[in-house]
């Protein structure tokens, strides 16, 4: 069940992205639809048959879902931007050598690692440790979550990466991070343009010394 | 104050949840030993192959044979059957063989498409390999390849389970064995056992990298560890010859240019911890999958196509030093005579006939001959095709080789234990 919930947030969130003209209500009332069709039973629900190509999401993109649903419906996010970007850049370096080694491009194999491993899950820990010591709660109450998730087999699999990170949620942080890259700069010329402006109008400095 | 609290909850649940995903017993990874299955006593096997059909002919194609010896003696034998590979109508198919009567029980239809789409609430567009284990509860398990979208690259592993010997089967669960939308796991070859109770279900994966690994299961079908054997775009379909607790061998099917034309094999010393780097073996093999079984350490048999090109002849090698010589060739089928080129078919359905006529009690000799005819044969003439051969050897010592047989049949060769291994063609 806990698949098709996290489907279910993901199509709401993806939804909300896209319908994000329309008026509030009108958004969340079909949100709610699509929730409802989503979770019925396959064949008639939509998340078996998303889940049938795309496999399941992670812990961490359901709560990512949460916390875009929420920045659609309050128009900001519950999550520092700072902290997102650091998890965006964190994920895609991480995905850069961690899908490569796992479909078989060297012997060693990281995925293996999630199935039960006592160094991996200390460098989690120390992860999770640095983040909380730093009061970055974002990837503490990832790794509980998708930890705890782990532990009560909620997804079904018994890889911890699986709770942990997934395809789509590495192609979403790319595209988070492409788009924050395209803010940052859109709002760097704007405010370069200002300054530029500012001093256009601004009056001419008196020299150092001059009488009036 | 609520943020304090806040602050320090979060830090003791960091811990607990670390505490609570650390490994039960990491020794099973860290010191992994195998439990070898070979029958003692057999070594100097001789006598006649006896060859049967398993299959009846009911579909118009078979493909991928496995089996499992029962705890009363008799086989059960499993392989994928419909119109054509990858079908809508494709199912797995099963048939008992008792060796006290020396006869095959009616081919039946085992598993769906339907049942496991049902069960497990996803798209299944196609069936594919099946293998079978017998837990020593008497439960049996079938790892079933099983296709949502797209071609084999896009497999999953799905788990049945039987408290029936194999009659019927209920959904489990699927296999979780990839990060990547979890795809492109197959199987093919029989599974490995360790000390601690786990099974090894060699596997592999065709989709980026094409190699070899082994998953560890527990009796839950919980996976509890995942080795490679090979990497980047070498090899598939590891067959694993276990020696010793620490020591085995595997063989697999080779799908590179650089080494074209014989099996690549890579060794363990650890219980399969790790496994050393492929290297081409001496076997020449047409990139087609290799049965084989342990009869004592070092001893084995393997079976398969037998040159480097087509998968028009079968063969038999044996080593009795780890692989270092082998015997010469034992031919279930040798047609390198008409390799060069398509046969014509009045002359290809006269040889067809005569092996059909060589097989023991064989239903419907007419109905078999159709089969081949329209899946081996075009206008410009046919061709031979023996594969995907799937060997054991049972309890009491026998040998079973279970092989696609032109794609219409799956073909059946038994050599009782204790009657002369190398002796006259059983055709």
């Amino acid at each position: 069940m806990i698949p098709n919930i996290l489907c279910a947030l993901m199509l709401v969130a993806v939804w909300m992205r896209l319908a994000a003209r329309l008026p509030v209500p009108v958004r969340v009332g079909l949100a709610a639809v699509l929730a409802v069709w989503a979770l019925l039973p396959f064949p008639l629900g939509l998340a078996g048959w998303v889940m049938s190509y795309l496999s399941h999401l992670s812990i961490t993109s359901g709560l990512l879902a949460l916390v875009a649903i929420q920045h659609r419906l309050r128009g900001r996010y519950w999550l520092p931007v700072g902290q997102l970007r650091a998890v965006c850049v964190m994920l895609v370096a991480l995905a850069l050598f961690f899908y490569p080694m796992s479909l078989g491009s060297s012997y060693a194999d990281p995925y293996a690692l999630g199935f039960g491993d006592v160094l991996f899950s200390s460098v989690l820990l120390l992860v999770g440790l640095l983040a909380w010591l730093n009061r970055a709660y974002a990837p503490c109450v990832v790794l509980i979550a998708a930890q705890g998730a782990f532990y009560f087999n909620l997804l079904h699999s018994d890889n911890l990466w699986d709770y942990l990170i997934d395809p789509w949620l590495v192609f979403w942080a790319t595209g988070w991070l492409v788009r924050d890259r395209l803010v940052v700069r859109r709002d760097e010329r704007a405010a370069a343009r200002r300054t530029a402006a500012d001093d256009e109008n601004a009056p001419a400095p008196q020299p150092v010394g001059s009488r009036t | 104050m609520a943020r304090r609290v806040f602050h320090w909850s979060l830090g003791v649940l960091l811990l607990v949840s670390f505490l609570a995903v650390l490994p039960e017993h990491q020794e099973r990874i860290t010191k992994p030993e195998f439990k070898p299955d070979y029958v003692a006593g057999h070594d100097r096997l001789a006598g006649q192959w006896q060859m049967r059909f398993a299959s009846d002919g009911e579909t118009p194609m078979v493909h991928a044979p496995s089996m499992v010896a029962l705890p009363d003696g008799r086989l059960r034998a499993f392989w994928f059957a419909g119109e054509r590979e990858g079908a809508a109508d494709v199912a797995i198919h099963s048939a008992i063989f008792d060796p006290r009567k020396a006869q095959w029980s009616e081919e039946e239809r085992v598993v769906t498409r339907e049942q496991i789409r049902r069960q497990w609430g996803r798209h299944v567009r196609k069936l594919g390999n099946a293998v079978p284990v017998l837990d020593e509860s008497g439960r049996m398990r079938l790892f079933v390849v099983a296709v949502s979208f797209g071609g084999w690259a896009a497999s999953r592993l799905v788990v049945l389970e039987s408290d029936d010997l194999g009659a019927h089967w209920r959904f489990d669960e699927a296999l979780v064995t990839s990060p990547f939308l979890n795809i492109s796991t197959l199987v093919k070859t029989p599974p490995i056992h360790y000390q601690d109770g786990t099974v090894g279900l060699p596997v592999y994966h065709e989709m980026v990298g094409k190699f070899g690994e082994i998953i560890r299961l527990d009796e839950h079908n919980r996976i509890v560890d995942k080795e490679r054997i090979g990497h980047g775009r070498k090899a598939i379909q590891p067959l694993v010859l276990v020696d010793s607790p620490k020591r085995a061998t595997a063989f697999l099917r080779n799908e590179t240019d650089t080494h074209p034309g014989y099996l690549y094999r890579s060794e363990t010393r650890d219980g399969g911890g790790g496994w050393t780097a492929l290297r081409p073996s001496q076997l020449q093999n047409p990139s087609s999958a290799v049965g084989g079984v342990v009869l004592s350490p070092g001893h084995w048999l393997l079976v398969a196509n037998c040159n480097s090109s087509e998968r028009d002849d079968l063969c038999m090698r044996e080593t009795h030093d780890g692989g270092k010589t082998w015997s010469g060739r034992y031919f279930f089928h040798n047609r390198a005579q008409w390799r060069e080129g398509r046969i014509p078919q009045p002359q290809y359905m006269d040889m067809i006939s005569r092996e059909v006529a060589g097989t023991l009690e064989t239903e419907s000799p007419a109905l078999l001959r159709k089969r081949v005819e329209r899946n081996k044969c075009a206008e410009n003439g046919c061709e031979f095709q023996y594969d995907y051969p799937y060997v054991i050897q049972a309890a009491n010592g026998d040998l079973h080789i279970l092989y696609t047989w032109n794609k219409s049949a799956i073909r059946h060769a038994w050599l009782p234990a204790g009657q002369r291994l190398l002796g006259r063609n059983g055709r």
